[in-house]
């Protein structure tokens, strides 16, 4: 029995050793953030919150911040409705080449994504009629997509056909049956899928790096230029925000459609 | 009637379908296929493998397909080797522990990798917290280069990828019947034994899945190598980028991205089709419960 126990004791101290591993770079950059010296030092000597003062002064950084949720908050409905419409038709309807239909929504999923960089810089440039914002939202448009339309496929393919039928026979036309049956079964979901497509889009580097130019560029892209030319812990700080923004929109996902869910929705 | 109906319905998710797919033909086929093309084509435009030929004949090239190769493998070997304890605790451990390792996993996977690869390079560098307490412990002398080089990039590989294996491996794990590694026990097995006579072989599906992820995610990761990377490490990510942003040269760096991708799906569906003959081969064997 004590041999099961202490057993068990070096799984969980292995284990909590492995989740120190993963949390570490992101408790370092928390802690930098507090130090008051001006050269990023770990540990600090001493502590202060003045870089705090400092992030929003950071030269170009608002531009930044506008630019990426511009982009992030127009493609992320745009992903959001196209994908759930899709997921509709692709669960309901059996349909000819529906399987390629689905293979060609998912396959941003297979190509690496700084061949999708490439491609679309290649494309945008010889069609030339669009900006770098426009661009860089659709291009989130198409990576994001596949995400939502698995998300959304799996949560219908749960759902309850009889409700469904019910709805019918009442008379429901099929935008009624939609919004009455099937939206209420399925919106936490889209939600949560809405919330991972935010976070993929905001945080997209690869791609946006291709795209972005001189006078556009997003908060990913400014914050790679701010690390390789600042070396005071301002940029710390705008990390641990980040940060505590990610953690606050994680823990909005978990809560609205449990854990399990979340992770699935995450790649596994 | 019927017959309307069922045509209205027809139109009714054609409706529903048609904007995405003609937007992902449009938005990412289109370009994504003119640059498989633009391969293939010389610079006064005619039909060449001139740029592949280039690739596969030049050793410094095919050495950096063999850099993101071996890291990719070395990335994958870790991830398995730390997938294990997190995932049999996940299965085995309670839904607390499962809940906090599901949570700790995911977490990194909604924080950029800008952001991830900027503690790394503090926790990393010359006089950051690794070197200073392995001096400090009497282990080296001299500061290792862990920023900046394979090590380093290794690291992030697998900081950012292992979700990728820890989910599909604990769902295998949760699927194994807990009374076969009590049956061991009972049969005097030690708790390696079990693991390699159980628990392994038990969990090869999961294990499949996500070192394959995992692989196919590594070889493709541009980010992490250019950061953690710098200049001396060379992958085909890396490669791609400077070939084009760099040398302005597109058809080459078209080439050398086409065989990005072939590799890279290629490990896919490979495990994809001998995933798919272990499944019709065990259902015909009957549900393993």
């Amino acid at each position: 029995m004590s041999k099961v126990f202490g057993r068990q004791v070096a799984l969980k101290v292995l284990v909590a050793a492995i989740l120190l591993f993963i949390l570490s770079p992101l408790i370092v950059v928390i802690i930098c953030s507090f130090g008051s010296a001006a050269f990023l030092y770990f540990p600090p000597a001493s502590y202060s919150l003045k870089w705090y003062h400092e992030v929003l002064a950071l030269d170009g950084l608002q531009e930044a911040l506008a630019t990426s949720l511009l982009i992030s908050g127009i493609a992320t409905p745009s992903s959001v409705i196209l994908g759930t419409c899709a997921s509709l038709a692709l669960v309901r309807y059996p349909f000819a080449g529906k399987s390629a239909v689905m293979a060609m929504l998912l396959s941003p999923l297979v190509v690496p994504a700084i061949v999708i960089g490439i491609a679309m810089l290649q494309f945008f440039r010889s069609i030339a009629v669009l900006d770098s914002v426009h661009a860089m939202t659709i291009a989130h448009v198409a990576i994001t997509l596949p995400y939502m339309v698995r998300t959304v496929v799996a949560s219908l393919e749960m759902e309850d056909r009889s409700a469904l039928e019910a709805a019918k026979m009442l008379g429901a036309n099929p935008l009624q049956s939609f919004f009455y049956v099937t939206l209420p079964a399925i919106k936490s979901s889209v939600f949560s899928g809405a919330v991972f497509v935010f976070i993929i889009s905001f945080d997209n580097y690869a791609i946006s790096l291709f795209l972005s130019d001189a006078s556009t560029t997003t908060l990913p892209i400014k914050m790679l230029e701010y690390i390789e030319t600042r070396t005071d812990p301002a940029i710390a700080a705008l990390a641990s925000l980040l940060i505590v923004f990610s953690v606050i929109l994680l823990c909005i996902s978990i809560w609205a459609v449990g854990i399990r869910r979340v992770a699935r929705l995450s790649g596994g | 009637m019927m017959a309307l109906s069922r045509s209205s319905a027809r139109w009714g998710y054609g409706l529903l379908a048609g904007p995405s797919i003609a937007f992902m033909l449009l938005a990412f086929v289109t370009p994504v296929a003119t640059l498989a093309a633009s391969s293939f084509l010389s610079p006064d435009k005619h039909l060449t493998i001139a740029h592949y030929w280039r690739f596969f004949s030049e050793p410094q090239y095919l050495m950096t397909l063999w850099n993101s190769l071996r890291l990719a493998f070395y990335a994958t070997l870790i991830s398995i080797v730390l997938a294990y304890p997190l995932a049999y605790a996940m299965a085995r451990l309670g839904p607390g522990w499962r809940n906090v390792i599901l949570t700790v996993t995911i977490l990194p996977l909604t924080i950029s990798v800008v952001i991830r690869s900027f503690g790394w390079q503090i926790l990393l560098r010359n006089g950051g917290p690794i070197n200073q307490s392995l001096i400090a412990l009497g282990v080296i002398d001299e500061p290792l280069r862990l920023l900046f080089s394979e090590t380093g990039v290794v690291i992030g590989l697998v900081h950012v990828y292992l979700p990728f294996i820890v989910l599909p491996l604990a769902s295998a794990i949760e699927r194994i019947d807990g009374r076969l590694e009590e049956a061991a026990m009972i049969l005097g097995a030690s708790a390696f034994r079990r693991f390699t006579n159980v628990i392994l072989p038990l969990s090869v599906p999961g294990l499949a899945a996500g070192a394959t992820l995992v692989f196919t995610a590594s070889i493709s990761a541009y980010v992490t190598p250019a950061l953690l990377g710098g200049e001396q490490i060379q992958v085909m990510p890396t490669m791609v980028a400077q070939q084009i942003l760099t040398l302005l040269d597109w058809s080459f760096g078209s080439a050398v991205s086409m065989v990005l991708t072939v590799v890279s799906l290629g490990v896919l569906i490979i495990h994809w089709s001998v995933a798919a003959r272990f499944t019709n081969w065990s259902s015909q064997e009957g549900p393993h419960k």
